[in-house]
């Protein structure tokens, strides 16, 4: 097997031809290697990756266990979650020498089921950031045209899957960092329900918001790796025990939609700022459905309005002080040599990016004595009130269908003002707040670009969703796509 | 009208209490901080690393839950935990994981001696659940951070301001240390910071219905420092209001030599903590059947044990003693099923324990022995087992070294020979040996009898039952031909 054929064969394919003999762990590797070193210096996927630790870990896999449903395959991972002995710098400045000495739990499962580990990939600073251009490490390019951004937060994740540098990736969600990502890269990213993947592990930016999912080519390799992440966690309290008796997300995947209800907001699709190709792709992913059976509703999603602004509230004050433990003192690069406070001011201000320091002053004004009634609390209030219309929604239908974001991936470096870039999440953070699973998936593909849907369920009914794009995928077409590409496109 | 009469003196006292739990608040660590070296009582939670989360420790809820009884709160229903967002280097993750809106116990009373001679109740408004932070060193212009005390479990006890000297605020904290070591919740060791106290003094005009600026004492090293410190307040801030001067609200420390206060810090720059729920805790619900499950298996209050003890008939003097030397708790748990030997238990205490506080110059609660191994060594020699002198023995090296009595009784070799083969043979062994004794007392110098005794003994490596050999030595020895 060449590093092209990797490059297209899917998570399940590996996997089965792993069992079967038809190639082993090494190759694997061997050919995610090679497919990296001719993508990476064009697109910037990976921040640290130990090739010959991959290559150790894959020789060392000789028999599978009846149960190791990842044996053998490597899996990119983005670079907040904690992977022991490897680098993990989400993407900062301030964590550039930072080598965790332990395994987050998702790490732990994939490592468990067989998975071997490589490439730790690149994202905006601790997650802040759509574009992959916040990253202390250079932002990342889109595969399928790299003038173009990935998306982000989780911009390597969905540029190394793209183009045919890992299987599948982990990443983390906190307000559509999986999902706009593989929208603007045609991969399926599943936002999981809040509490059915552990956080142990993931280094916060929202601690009510994050979720960790995972970024595939393909659903059914999405639902597989979903089913190993899932699981309560005792390390993490706000993990749910409902997550070890919730359906499977493999559960029914090739039902098809004949009989199920989604509900569609055509209202969205005339808000300002929503591209008439976003709005063409969701039509088309509502004909999609209604052509096979479903029955669709049209549904007036409450309260989005708001949505941005309690969203920026809350995940800026959990962000300002999650990233409070950043201070040089016991790990992470120490700047400055005067007395703490000066150590303090060196360390932060030169580790921290300006997207960062934003939320960080964000944040603490708005729990600030005085404020906090007035942004925190209300913040808190109008999530409450989204939770209970949203999911009050799900009475009757199944899921809904929603754009993923407002626009295809833009220009790298294009000038945008903060408020433009924030409201570029007003479709995807909706699920954070809401804690509800929401999954993006390819509609097609557009001027040379993957546009994408998504649909948002019920707490812990994931494997609609996967049914729902599994029935998407079937009757969508990604011609060009990076990942049947030896080379990379030169950047236009 | 002097100073004293003209103004009432206010205090409030907030006391912060290490719970004796095996593991810190929000992760498996061991809760040893002093127990192993510096940062070897750390993980990724406790470090404050990326991606590590909290998770509660049930036993420091149940341990709260059981103070809040002791202390006669009650217990909120649901509580939670907020962040309280502050940076300095003995706090890793630049927030302390607290309780701020809904403590755990609100509205509870301790019950001292007032001022004026009756029973007055200190309200306590609440009593919440916290981590501790990190310990800093300074040494040589560096300062070192140990991270083995970081996310022990601490809890906080706040008074309303409703002490009017120093004196009360002293038997205050003194009480309050009493119940909660009596119920287990905290050893309170002082010296090692298990306890911590901080008082809020101001004084008033008579008849003044507003409090005067207040002064905050910080951790003073005992308890006499801190009523020292409140007195030495009292004072200034009356000479200062009297010659027309301006209070400031700020922090005091207690120079113990020159028995004067001096400012720490100034209240100016207050912190603005901006609390908020930390999400990585979901509330939590206390149920009323944990409360009641807690409830009972309280041990009798405080004041009640003292009146069981004397009821009893232990002398006062014991009941003092015991009391002085933070010992009811260590009596109520050694006691354990056998309160038949309370009395006993509470006198081998006082007479063999204490003395060895004295001899060792350790305290009982830094000393090894352990309620349960004490009873254990009580039992051995009440079953007969030791006699007198190796139940001194055995105390003397479980206080220093701890152990199972039994074990160190067998490898002192003092349990007793009860074979009487064995004594007769020692017996037999030392009347030929020691024939010139023998002679004397069978020709009537009696008195020799507890030499031969002492060589019998000694024979047996003192470890005969002394009755048992007396009665064989007797009968050996036949009676003095007269």
């Amino acid at each position: 097997m060449n590093a092209d054929e990797f490059a297209q064969l899917t998570l399940e394919d590996a996997v089965a031809g792993v069992r079967q003999g038809a190639f082993g762990p090494i190759e694997l590797v061997e050919a995610s290697i090679d497919r990296m070193d001719r993508f990476e210096p064009v697109i910037n996927a990976v921040i640290t990756r130990d090739d010959s630790a991959a290559r150790r870990d894959a020789a060392g896999k000789k028999d599978a266990a009846a149960d190791q449903s990842l044996f053998g395959v490597p899996l990119a991972v983005k670079d907040n979650i904690m992977t022991r002995g490897l680098r993990s710098t989400c993407g900062s400045r301030i964590l550039e020498n930072f080598v965790p000495p332990y395994d987050a739990t998702v790490v732990s499962k994939i490592r468990a089921a067989g998975a071997v580990v490589h490439g730790k990939t690149n994202m905006d600073e601790f997650a802040m950031g759509a574009t992959g251009e916040n990253s202390a490490y250079g932002a990342t390019k889109n595969p399928w045209n790299p003038a173009r951004v990935t998306g982000g937060s989780s911009s390597g994740s969905a540029a190394i899957v793209a183009y045919g540098g890992a299987l599948a990736a982990l990443a983390s969600d906190t307000g559509g960092s999986i999902r706009q990502p593989a929208s603007f890269c045609g991969l399926v990213g599943m936002k999981p329900t809040y509490g059915r993947v552990s956080r142990y592990g993931l280094g916060s930016l929202a601690s009510s918001l994050d979720q960790i999912g995972p970024l595939t080519r393909t659903v059914r390799d999405n639902a597989l790796l979903m089913d190993i992440i899932s699981g309560h966690d005792p390390m993490d309290s706000t993990s749910a025990k409902q997550a070890d008796v919730a359906d499977a997300c493999m559960a029914g995947i090739d039902d098809g939609v004949k009989g199920l209800r989604f509900g569609y907001d055509p209202s969205l699709l005339d808000k300002e700022g929503v591209s008439p190709v976003v709005a063409g792709a969701l039509r088309r992913a509502v004909d999609i459905m209604r052509e096979n059976g479903a029955e669709i509703r049209e549904v007036t999603i409450p309260l989005i309005d708001y949505g941005v602004a309690a969203y920026y509230i809350i995940c800026s004050c959990e962000a300002s002080a999650n990233m409070a433990r950043y201070d040089g003192v016991r790990y992470g690069k120490r700047q400055g040599d005067g007395d703490v406070w000066q150590v303090y001011g060196e360390t932060r201000g030169k580790g921290f990016g300006d997207e960062v320091k934003r939320r960080i002053m964000m944040g603490s004004y708005a729990l600030s004595a005085g404020y906090y009634d007035a942004y925190y609390l209300k913040a808190a209030r109008v999530r409450r009130l989204f939770t209970k219309e949203m999911t009050a929604l799900f009475s009757d239908i199944d899921a809904i269908i929603m754009p993923v974001a407002p626009t295809p991936p833009r220009e790298i470096g294009a000038e945008t003002s903060v408020l433009e870039n924030y409201l570029g999440d007003i479709f995807t953070l909706p699920a954070n707040l809401t804690s509800l699973p929401a999954l993006s998936f390819p509609v097609g593909v557009l001027g040379g670009l993957p546009v994408g849907a998504q649909a948002m369920a019920a707490p812990f009914r994931e494997n609609i969703l996967y049914r729902l794009a599994r029935v998407a995928e079937q009757n969508s077409r990604l011609p060009d796509a990076p990942w049947t590409k030896p080379e990379p496109e030169a950047a236009k | 009208m002097t100073a004293a009469t003209k103004y009432v003196t206010t205090v409030g006292v907030e006391v912060h209490v290490e719970l004796s739990t095996r593991t810190k608040m929000f992760c498996s660590c061991l809760n040893a901080p002093q127990d192993v070296p510096p940062n070897h009582a750390t993980c990724p939670v406790c470090l404050g690393l990326p991606g590590a989360l909290p998770v509660i420790n049930k036993e420091a809820v149940r341990l709260g839950i059981r103070a809040a009884l002791a202390l006669n709160c009650q217990i909120n229903e649901t509580i939670w935990f907020e962040r309280k967002n502050y940076i300095y280097p003995d706090l890793v993750k630049g927030y302390q994981i607290s309780q701020y809106v809904q403590p755990l116990g609100e509205w509870g009373h301790v019950t001292i001696t007032g001022d004026d001679g009756n029973e007055k109740k200190i309200v306590i408004r609440r009593l919440h659940l916290e981590e501790d932070t990190s310990k800093l060193t300074h040494v040589d212009g560096a300062t070192l951070i140990d991270v083995n005390r970081c996310s022990t479990p601490l809890m906080e006890i706040v008074t309303e301001p409703v002490l009017h000297s120093g004196r009360e605020a002293e038997e205050y904290v003194r009480k309050l240390r009493a119940i909660l070591v009596y119920n287990g919740i905290s050893r309170c060791r002082l010296q090692r910071g298990e306890m911590r106290v901080e008082a809020n003094v101001s004084i008033a005009p008579v008849g003044s219905t507003e409090l005067g600026t207040r002064t905050e004492i910080k951790n003073q090293a005992g308890f006499n420092h801190m009523r020292s410190a409140i007195e030495y307040e009292v004072v200034r801030h009356a000479e200062v209001l009297e010659s027309g001067g301006k209070l400031i609200q700020q922090t005091m420390g207690w120079d113990d030599v020159n028995q004067k206060t001096f400012p720490q810090r100034s209240k100016e720059n207050a912190h603005d903590y901006r609390y908020f729920p930390e999400p990585d805790l979901p509330s939590a619900r206390i149920s009323p059947e944990w409360v009641q499950g807690e409830r009972d298996t309280m041990p009798a209050t405080y004041e009640e044990y003292i009146a069981q003890l004397s009821e009893k008939g232990l002398p006062d003097v014991d009941i003092e003693a015991l009391s002085r030397n933070d010992a009811l708790g260590f009596l109520r748990v050694a006691v354990g099923a056998n309160q038949d030997k309370t009395v006993l238990m509470a006198k081998r205490l006082v007479k063999d324990v204490f003395s060895l506080v004295n001899s060792t110059n350790v305290p009982l609660d830094e000393a090894k022995l352990t309620p349960e191994a004490f009873r254990g060594a009580v039992l051995l020699h009440e079953g007969g087992k030791i006699n007198a002198d190796g139940f001194r023995r055995v105390l003397d090296i479980l206080y220093k070294n701890g152990g199972d009595p039994e074990a160190v009784a067998k490898a002192e070799d003092l349990i007793i020979e009860q074979n009487d083969d064995a004594v007769r043979e020692a017996i037999a062994t030392v009347l030929v040996e020691a024939k010139k004794m023998v002679d004397e007392y069978k020709s009537g110098k009696v008195a020799v009898r507890n030499a031969i005794f002492g060589r019998v003994m000694k024979a047996l490596n003192k470890k005969g039952d002394p009755k048992a050999v007396g009665q064989l030595l007797d009968e050996m020895l036949g009676p003095p031909e007269a």
